[in-house]
């Protein structure tokens, strides 16, 4: 988990830095970026690296939620033992299960809109296209609340698994934490919006 | 002070188990949960009725042998206290009290609320230990310790071994336990030469017992009754990994 | 009878390692054919389990937990002491030998307490190789404090739970021999008889506190490590579960019970609040290190402490010893706070405290040094009495805590039925008529890692066994006592639960047979608990089954048995007419209130036999001579 997890959470800053030159509006360095990246050959296995990162990470979590099921085999009548923790730790199988189902949808409205066109793409295009729609907008924003969630857990978790979160560096991964969690979705989520309004062109 | 209690009783290992309810009345408010269970169970004997088992025995926090899920919480509903330090001035005058047993698979339930919590000892028995025979130990100011490292060593050495880091784990998962004491014996240099064998033989018996794995919850540091830090597992992992990947 | 402690002569210094040499061995590849069997699992029992089993011994380990670091050792928490001198103040084996046997107010065997002070230090050594994480000094150095009857800093600590830290050490030593196969243990299995064939004890009978199931287990030899009996002053410090029941089958077998009326009384402990309490808590000794005794100089004043000022209070401790000041060793602390709670200077809502207040301490160092030497003290201070021991002075008043008579042994820790050794706190060996502080903790790792290792090896190697059958009428007959002894607790059918009995005696024993003891005391107590005997007989409730884990089976047993013991600690308090250490008559005392010993009539450990149900026992003198340590009066002025 804690592998695949970092090795995600780098895709995610990867990611975040190509969008933000969504900024510079059409015809900046964002629609070549993407060119480059829907055809230069070597981009193909690092794809499927990213895809087999994402199934791992997706298994491993699934596998360690099915494994633990059944090892309290009658639940407390009251149920309080819970309230201790951490809610995105609580919940993280279900954050990312929801980032799942958002991932399949994602991946159909630009990469494979893109890439199966047929013809080539303007990315900037495509994505101001879809956050024309308030609708999408709206799901997108709902998303990123969602993977800040994912990341409050995930992000020290990884570093927990690791073994290198002891008492010496719990508070400074604590710390590079907040920006992971926090700064990534704001980051992500300033786009659509920044679209819409109309902030870049 | 008057409580109304709902206590889980089961006659043995194989029974269903049920819950009963009972009244405890004039209780004092510097009692303790087990002493207002005590005036219960003088009631049950005079009466002739089979009196609620628990466990306990020091009933100072140490001996780790009480253990009771108060209103969901392990230990009771606050932090780092064990059940028999828990006073009933933390309660309010006619509260309705449940009492259930600590519950994990590799914790079956014995008699109503007394748990059969031997896996700990099978762990402990898989290496938590240094290996030295009576009368091979060098002099005991031969080796340094600095004190900032024995202090963390104790800080995890702390662990009374009561098991409510598996009874709160969502996951139902003894890794505090372990870390408690692999960390511990990491930590200072006397225990360092067996650590590899320790981290992987202590690990494999509590996967073998049926624990669940470790997914970064820290519910059991929130109710550890000696506030052992999960810091503590993150070194229990470091000394896995370095033991699986690391040179002999 | 004359006793004969089978100590060795020579200069006491060379004793013990004579002896060791003089003893016999088992070669190593006979070792497994002997079995051995360990009642109890705490220090004593652990230590002696894991050091039998490591020389290639069978090793039987029997508790009545589930898991063997239950035991009360667990509890123990000021430290341990070791004539290390490391910190260069004059300690020595003679100096720890010496504070010892003065502390113990000249009742103890000089041999004994010499071999005790000589292993001392190699405790350390091997707590420490086992991870036992010691407080250490900046540069890494063990560090030490000091506690009550001594001049020097020779103990040993990590923080306020030492002997839950020792007791882990010697738990996991245990558990690799139990991995490795030396030892078997046995949980939640209670002892309710010995086994003596051919005079000699052969094996025990349990009973299985889940099933309820009686079960017999042979062996060569057996070792009692189970504790003391304080108990039988139902509130004290010790755990619920602590009993005498062991102690007493070996008694009603032939082994002598000696010095049973050399009780401590803890001086600092949580007062008493009310009825519903089931024990009292100890605040550890070493506070005194850096608490100062107070109460105020007039009767009833119930101003907020911190209001009374300075000249208006008395700090007693100080001002009766000025060079032990607040460390006097526990008997006097005890009898000092009792004496002024008597004239009515006690503080609280009862009048029975005194203040033990850390201001001085706390304004020295902050409360951040503090939290960190004594925090988990203070912390529990604090939720037991909901008083915040940082923002004002503790409350206190001695509480059993301790009792130094036990079973009687030898040199080699043998009791008067060959084959049957004690260890720990269940002998009554080194600590004489008071313990100081932190020696119970050396004692018990003293008995089970490097005195039973020689003397049960000799045993075996100089006993010829015949092979006992598990049909055997000893075995058999010991079984069936065993069954009889539960039925009869079921049959009574009475009304009253065994908690209300044990309760009543604990109050006799509290208030005739407590701190100040009187003849006519103590005469009115062996009366009232005969009483308590008869009513327990016609009027005790047990419900539930026997078959089954029964905890008031359990409790009902060990109140029988704490009954007859509390009429022979009353029976060895009246006969021991003079006051030494735990023991004060009141008709045996100095002008100034100090113990008043009778060396010429009284320097002897009182051995009691059995001699049949409704029988006077039977006294045995175990004479002790003093060669290096002359007796003089006590004094820590």
């Amino acid at each position: 988990m804690a592998l695949t997890g970092f090795f995600l959470v780098s895709f995610l800053m990867f990611h975040l830095t190509m969008n933000l030159f969504l900024f510079e509006g059409s015809r900046g360095s964002f629609s070549s970026f993407a060119d480059f990246l829907g055809t230069f050959p070597i981009v193909r296995p690092i794809e499927w690296i990213l895809f087999g990162g994402f199934l791992l990470h997706l298994l491993l979590g699934g596998f360690v939620w099915l494994m633990n099921r059944g090892v309290r085999p009658q639940a407390y009548k009251v149920k309080g033992t819970s309230k201790t923790i951490k809610l995105s730790s609580r919940l993280s199988i279900y954050t990312g299960t929801l980032i799942l189902a958002f991932l399949v949808w994602h991946l159909i409205q630009f990469f494979i809109a893109s890439r199966f066109a047929g013809h080539p793409v303007d990315m900037f295009v495509l994505v101001a296209q879809a956050f024309s729609n308030p609708v999408t907008i709206v799901l997108y924003e709902i998303l990123f609340v969602i993977l800040g969630f994912h990341l409050n857990h995930g992000f020290q978790a990884l570093f927990q698994s690791l073994g290198l979160r002891t008492a010496k560096y719990r508070g400074f991964i604590d710390a590079v934490g907040v920006i992971v969690w926090l700064l990534i979705p704001l980051g992500f989520a300033s786009i659509p919006l920044v679209m819409y309004f109309g902030g870049a062109r | 002070m008057d409580f109304k209690l709902k206590v889980w009783r089961q006659k043995n290992r194989d029974d269903k188990g049920h819950f009963e309810d009972y009244t405890a009345k004039g209780i004092s408010e510097a009692a303790s949960v087990l002493e207002m269970l005590d005036v219960v169970n003088r009631e049950l004997v005079a009466a002739g009725k089979d009196p609620i088992a628990f466990d306990h025995d020091c009933r100072e926090g140490i001996c780790g042998s009480c253990g009771l899920v108060i209103n969901g919480g392990v230990h009771g509903p606050f932090e780092h206290n064990t059940t028999c330090e828990l006073r009933m001035r933390r309660f309010s005058d006619g509260d309705t009290i449940v009492l259930e047993p600590f519950r994990a698979r590799p914790f079956p339930i014995i008699k109503d609320l007394v748990v059969d919590r031997s896996a700990f000892d099978r762990i402990m028995q898989a290496g938590g230990y240094v290996t030295v025979k009576t009368g091979q130990a060098p002099e005991a100011n031969g080796i340094a310790v600095p004190k900032k490292i024995a202090d963390e060593a104790m800080d995890a050495a702390q662990c009374v071994g009561c098991g409510a880091c598996a009874a709160t784990c969502p996951n139902g998962s003894a890794m505090l336990f372990v870390a408690a004491k692999v960390s511990q014996l990491a930590l200072l240099p006397q225990g360092k030469a067996e650590r590899k064998e320790r981290a992987l033989a202590m690990v494999a018996q509590m996967d073998k017992e049926g624990f669940g794995s470790c997914s970064n919850t820290y519910a059991c540091e929130a109710k550890c009754p000696k506030g052992v830090s999960v810091t503590h597992i993150a070194r229990l992992n470091r000394e896995y990994l370095r033991a699986g990947f690391g040179s002999k | 009878m004359k006793l004969d402690p089978k100590v060795p002569t020579g200069p006491i210094e060379k004793r013990w390692s004579q002896h060791k040499f003089d003893m016999k061995l088992v070669n190593p590849a006979n070792r497994r054919k002997y079995t051995v069997i360990i009642v109890g699992t705490g220090l004593a029992g652990s230590s002696a389990a894991a050091s039998l089993a490591e020389l290639g011994f069978n090793v039987e380990s029997f508790s009545f937990h589930e898991s063997p670091r239950r035991a009360h050792s667990i509890a123990a928490q000021g430290g341990i002491n070791a004539a290390k001198n490391y910190v260069n103040d004059g300690d020595s084996v003679w100096r720890l030998f010496h504070d010892t046997v003065k502390g113990g107010d000249y009742r103890a065997r000089e041999s004994n307490v010499y071999r005790l002070a000589e292993v001392s230090g190699n405790i350390i050594d091997q707590c420490v190789a086992q991870g036992v994480p010691f407080a250490r000094e900046y540069g890494g150095s063990l560090d030490t404090r000091s506690f009550g009857g001594a001049q020097l800093s020779r103990t040993f600590y990590a923080r306020g739970q030492t002997g839950q830290q020792l007791l882990l050490g010697a738990y996991s030593a245990l558990s690799r021999n139990i991995h490795n196969g030396g030892v078997t243990f046995h949980g939640r299995k209670e002892m309710v008889d010995l086994i003596v064939v051919d005079g000699r004890a052969r094996g025990i009978v349990v009973r299985d506190l889940v099933t309820g199931e009686l079960s017999t287990h042979l062996a060569n030899a057996v070792i009692l490590a189970t504790g003391g009996y304080s108990n039988v002053f139902y509130l004290s410090t010790n755990a619920l579960a602590c009993n005498t029941s062991a102690i007493m089958k070996a008694w009603r077998k032939g082994a002598y019970l000696a010095n049973p009326c050399y009780t401590q009384i803890h001086p600092t402990c949580i007062p008493v609040a009310g009825d519903y309490q089931s024990k009292l808590t100890l605040m550890s000794e070493s506070l005194r290190n850096d608490g100062r005794v107070w109460v105020p100089k007039k009767k009833g004043d119930s101003r907020n402490p911190a209001q009374i000022p300075e000249e208006e209070r008395d700090y007693y401790l100080e001002r009766l010893y000025p060079s032990f000041g607040n460390l006097v060793p526990r008997d006097v602390a005890s009898r000092r706070a009792k004496e002024i709670c008597d004239k009515g200077l006690g503080v609280g809502k009862t009048g029975l405290s005194v203040y033990l207040d850390f201001a001085d301490a706390i304004n020295r160092n902050g409360e951040e040094w503090m939290a960190e030497k004594y925090g988990n003290l203070m912390d529990m201070y604090h939720e037991i009495t909901d008083e915040d021991p940082y923002k004002q002075p503790m409350r206190i008043y001695p509480a059993l805590h301790y009792t130094m008579g036990g079973l009687w042994v030898d040199y080699h820790l043998q009791s008067t039925i060959p084959g049957l050794f004690v260890a720990g706190e269940a002998n009554f060996s080194d600590h004489g008529a008071n313990r100081l502080g932190a020696s119970a903790l050396m004692q018990g790792l003293a008995d089970g890692y490097f005195v039973l290792p020689y003397t049960v090896s000799d045993y075996l190697a100089g006993t010829k066994f015949e092979a006992v059958k598990a049909d055997a009428p000893e075995v058999a007959g010991a079984s069936k006592d065993a069954k009889a002894g539960i039925d009869k607790l079921m049959g009574v059918n009475g009304k009253t639960p065994a908690d209300i009995f044990h309760r009543r005696l604990g109050h006799v024993m509290w208030e005739k047979v407590g701190m100040a003891r009187e003849k006519k005391g103590l005469e009115e107590a062996i009366g009232e608990i005969k009483n308590i005997r008869k009513d327990f007989w016609k009027d005790l409730k047990v419900s539930g089954s026997p078959d089954d884990l029964n905890m008031e089976i359990e409790r009902a047993a060990r109140v029988a048995d704490f009954i007859d013991l509390g009429e022979l600690l009353a029976t060895d308090a009246l006969h021991r007419e003079e006051s030494c250490g735990g023991h004060f008559r009141v008709e045996h005392q100095t002008d100034e209130g100090e113990t008043k010993r009778d060396d010429q009539n009284f320097a002897y450990a009182a051995a009691w036999q059995y001699s049949g149900e409704g029988q006077a026992p039977v006294l045995n003198k175990d004479e002790l001579t003093f060669e290096y340590d002359i007796p003089s009066s006590r004094s820590y002025k």
